[in-house]
């Protein structure tokens, strides 16, 4: 399916990765601050879980998506981001064994959640065949940062859901998300954000490496 | 290409695997890899009693090994081992 191309070009789609129920949190949790983010800013946004991933059970591969645009969005009826602009790793594993860059665009980037170097993870990032449409391999360490970073294990279906948005390492990753593409400005993210240091500090470290 | 209707599969029914479901790989659900170090090892079969996905391989020759392409890294194996002798490693730090 290319509809959401061709009906808006001008619509930017991430797409969060992360682990079923012990993760899945903290990727709702960057889709969402990304994408209120946005709309704080005057852009058109939805933020929304894979639906065929449901439900998720313990350390499956599950997605959240985020979609911003400065025009309205005419894409309502497909589930999933079908070409992301941003692939974002909330566990650096997920890097081996996922086709994380299926029907990306060109210029795509992306961002992993990880102490190690960018260069020791490329080689695992698949399929080979899209690798030349990345434009950056950015690497955050969100794990360890900032006071009060942690990790919830609120499932994406029926566990308790208490903690506010962006609270634990899915602030961090957003913060690292808006410097590396420039989708929303660092202040609305601090401003919609539980913790407002994970966010600064996940902008501040972001290690960014260019390709192609 | 038309079916007779009797040879058209139930919905929703995945054919019986006999040693592995190509239809439901978990390999990629693991994060932590399950290695045994063979000094340890005592070959009691405990692990292979207690695996939940039949993923851990028992032989004469080379004892305990496991089947990484379904091994989802519950890590039950290594819980369960009275002699300490599997340990997890995270999964990035293999190439393979």
């Amino acid at each position: 399916m290319t509809l959401a191309v061709a009906i808006d070009a001008k619509m930017q789609e991430v797409t969060v990765w992360t682990r079923g129920v012990t993760l899945a949190k903290e990727a709702r949790d960057t889709a969402t601050l990304l994408a209120k983010a946005g709309k704080q800013e005057g852009k058109y946004v939805q933020s929304f879980d894979n639906y065929v991933d449901l439900p998720d059970r313990i350390g499956v591969p599950v997605k959240s998506y985020a979609r911003l645009s400065p025009e309205p969005i005419e894409t309502y009826y497909e589930y999933e981001n079908y070409h992301p602009d941003v692939v974002v790793l909330a566990e650096e594993t997920l890097v081996k064994g996922n086709d994380i860059l299926k029907g990306a665009k060109p210029g795509c980037v992306v961002v992993i959640n990880t102490a190690r170097k960018p260069e020791t993870l490329i080689k695992w990032i698949s399929p080979k065949a899209e690798l030349p449409k990345v434009k950056a391999l950015a690497c955050i360490d969100a794990n360890v940062l900032g006071a009060g970073v942690m990790l919830t294990f609120d499932g994406t279906e029926g566990a308790g859901d208490d903690t506010k948005i962006g609270a634990g390492v899915g602030a961090a990753i957003a913060g690292a998300v808006a410097k590396v593409t420039g989708f929303v400005k660092l202040e609305s993210l601090v401003d919609i954000a539980e913790n407002k240091t994970a966010v600064r500090q996940g902008w501040e470290n972001v290690s960014i490496m260019p390709l192609g | 290409m038309s079916k007779v209707y009797k040879q058209v599969p139930f919905a929703a029914i995945v054919p019986s695997p006999t040693v592995a479901n190509e239809g439901m790989v978990t390999g990629n659900w693991r994060y932590l890899r399950p290695v045994v170090d063979k000094a340890e090892c005592t070959q009691c079969k405990t692990c292979w009693v207690f695996c939940p996905d039949a993923c851990v391989n028992m032989s004469a020759d080379e004892g305990v090994s496991f089947n990484l392409k379904y091994c989802k890294g519950c890590g039950v194996c290594s819980n369960v081992c009275p002699v300490g002798a599997i340990s997890r490693v995270p999964e990035l730090d293999f190439e393979e």
